[in-house]
């Protein structure tokens, strides 16, 4: 009987080796760390390291460092990292279920979906805010649903899935602008929830969507070696064993719960679900159990860092995130396209 | 062994295969032929479950194929589709898929996993590529690869959907050679080609198609010796002596 020798055997892709993926993995939450500690000291007031781990940790209530720790910056850093993250987990599964490297929650409709549906909400049934999260999930849901069932009847190729996507929201964008229209209560906030930012958070509004958040990323590291075989294809996965279609429809509902999750909180925040995955690939490549955990922190921490530069850039006045990282993730959409055109765009 | 008996199958509005009636023998090598567009991979893909025939039924050792379960059907029947996604990972943890039906949950591979995953890489002589990316290999390894996943797979039955699409002439007989050996070893091979030289070359019997109906079927020699593989192409042909072996050669 042959003996297993992985470990006295030369590694010559040495950023395929496991140490390397773990290494990046738990480099990323450093980063990740590092930035939630400053973006906790940095904004309007400078606040010393040592008095917000003071301020987290207990400290006086009545002080306002205390109070700006507390109620400002933790909730809002808090977010940025969970919205981040649900982003980019879900860009992930969407690509790897879709097929389609181009496809991210707000290009193919999902973020628009979610976004009818909380407005709807706020529109007609302003009593329910509470259910913000519940409604996101089930417009992203819908969303989601949709694209994929046009895009089986009309051939499923990469470029149908897109156009479906962009054609869904498009037409759900333009609900959202009728109901703000007609319904004008519910142009308050409205402006900064199409945009995206994290600047009006608070603790309460995210404790149903962050533990939604929590279980959706858990979820999907747990599956994350049957999205590996589903990225070989509906065949080949059905021919290894895999119940295909319904295990494609489990990953579809946990993108919608992560990206639905994220939008009742953080509003419309584009191109996250885009940009992290490719940047994640290009470290780990596409072994899902290590590209989920890596996309987890990574959108957590690419989100922060985009967040930071929001409140920094122009200070004293404060852009909502959504602008920062539509600046960055547009450009990054075209040079996706062309490097496809280019034919070296391969997943 | 698989046996269709008096199936139809196709897609919604259009059936492709018509009453077909075939029997692929254990052990054998068995060449699926047919012009363009004749059923060739409709009938292998009924055959590998991936295709609900409209009518009649697909067996496997007796069983109707409907009665397994997924991974039931997995560990006795692995197939090598016409169109393979190559992703950017390991070649070994690509060639771990084929464990994908002995994997339980949380899908982690047992050590003796790794060893078929070993064991595959050492029969396709791809050993020293376990940590290479397959997006590196070449058109040629990377299609050695997926039969590596298949061997991992441990299936006694093998359905093959065109392997030497887009290799070069070398590659082709290097994996049809791989193809025999795999055979001799006792794996039932069912082979979608085109080629009909090398389809007649390789295998035990052949399975000659037109217009979703068997035009012939039985070992190599007697349906070439039966003019028909000529009539359904409208090619001629002429049977070669070597001093090793038989060749075929159409024109």
């Amino acid at each position: 009987m042959r003996t297993w020798r992985a470990s006295s055997t030369r590694m010559p892709f040495p950023k395929e080796s496991r140490r390397f993926r773990l290494l990046v993995i738990a480099g990323t939450g450093v980063l990740l760390l590092v930035l939630a500690a400053v973006s906790l000291c940095s904004g309007s007031a400078s606040i010393p390291l040592d008095e917000v781990v003071r301020a987290l940790f207990g400290g006086d209530q009545t002080e306002k460092f205390y109070q700006i720790v507390q109620f400002v910056r933790l909730p809002r850093t808090l977010a940025a990292i969970l919205a981040g993250g649900a982003l980019a987990v879900a860009g992930t599964i969407l690509q790897a279920v879709l097929g389609n490297a181009l496809a991210s929650p707000n290009i193919i409709g999902v973020n628009a979906g979610a976004g009818l549906f909380t407005i709807l909400l706020a529109a007609f049934f302003p009593q329910l805010i509470w259910f913000t999260p519940l409604a996101a999930f089930l417009g992203a849901l819908a969303a989601a649903l949709l694209v994929y069932f046009l895009a089986q009847k009309t051939g499923a190729s990469r470029m149908t899935i897109l156009l479906s996507g962009i054609a869904v929201s498009s037409f759900l964008g333009a609900v959202t602008d009728g109901v703000i229209t007609l319904v004008p209560d519910t142009q308050a906030g409205r402006f900064a929830f199409l945009i995206g930012g994290f600047s009006g958070v608070s603790m309460d509004s995210l404790k149903l969507a962050s533990l939604c958040i929590l279980i959706g990323i858990g979820a999907a590291l747990l599956f994350s070696y049957d999205l590996n075989v589903l990225t070989l294809g509906e065949e080949t996965a059905s021919t290894l064993g895999m119940r295909a279609g319904l295990t494609r429809m489990v990953f579809l509902i946990l993108a919608a719960l992560l990206a639905g999750s994220a939008i009742s909180f953080a509003g419309l925040l584009g191109f996250v679900g885009l940009i992290v995955p490719h940047a994640a690939r290009f470290f780990v490549g596409q072994d899902h159990r290590y590209l989920l955990a890596l996309c987890a922190l990574l959108g957590g921490a690419f989100t922060l860092l985009c967040d930071l530069l929001a409140r920094v850039l122009f200070a004293p006045f404060e852009l909502p995130v959504g602008i920062v990282l539509s600046f960055l993730g547009a450009p990054f959409f075209l040079y996706l396209l062309f490097k496809r055109k280019r034919g070296r765009l391969h997943d | 062994m698989i046996e269709l008996r008096q199936v139809c199958a196709g897609y919604p509005g259009k059936e492709i295969l018509h009453e077909v009636s075939v029997t692929f023998p254990k052990g054998q090598v068995t060449g699926i032929i047919g012009p363009n567009g004749c059923g060739k991979t409709t009938l292998l893909k009924t055959a590998a479950r991936l295709l609900k025939p409209l009518s009649g039924e697909v067996l496997l050792e007796g069983r109707p194929v409907s009665g397994f379960a997924p991974k039931e059907f997995a560990r006795r029947v692995a197939v090598l589709p016409q169109s393979r996604a190559v992703p950017s990972i390991t070649v070994a943890s690509f060639v771990m898929h084929g464990r994908f039906p002995y994997l339980g949950f949380p899908r982690t591979p047992a050590k003796a996993d790794w060893e078929k995953v070993d064991e595959a890489l050492e029969q396709i002589g791809l050993a020293a590529y376990r940590h290479r990316s397959l997006s590196e290999l070449s058109g040629g390894e990377r299609q050695k690869v997926y039969l590596a996943m298949l061997l991992a797979q441990d299936a006694e039955v093998l359905l093959l959907d065109e392997p030497t699409t887009y290799l070069d002439i070398n590659h082709q007989l290097e994996l049809l050679g791989l193809v025999r050996k795999l055979n001799e070893t006792g794996k039932t091979v069912v082979m979608v080609m085109h080629d009909l030289s090398q389809a007649l070359r390789f295998s035990h019997g052949i399975i000659l198609m037109q217009e979703g109906e068997i035009a012939a079927q039985g070992p190599a020699g007697d349906v070439y010796e039966s003019g028909k593989i000529n009539e359904v192409f409208h090619v001629r042909s002429q049977r070669m002596q070597s001093e090793e072996r038989i060749h075929y050669l159409f024109y």
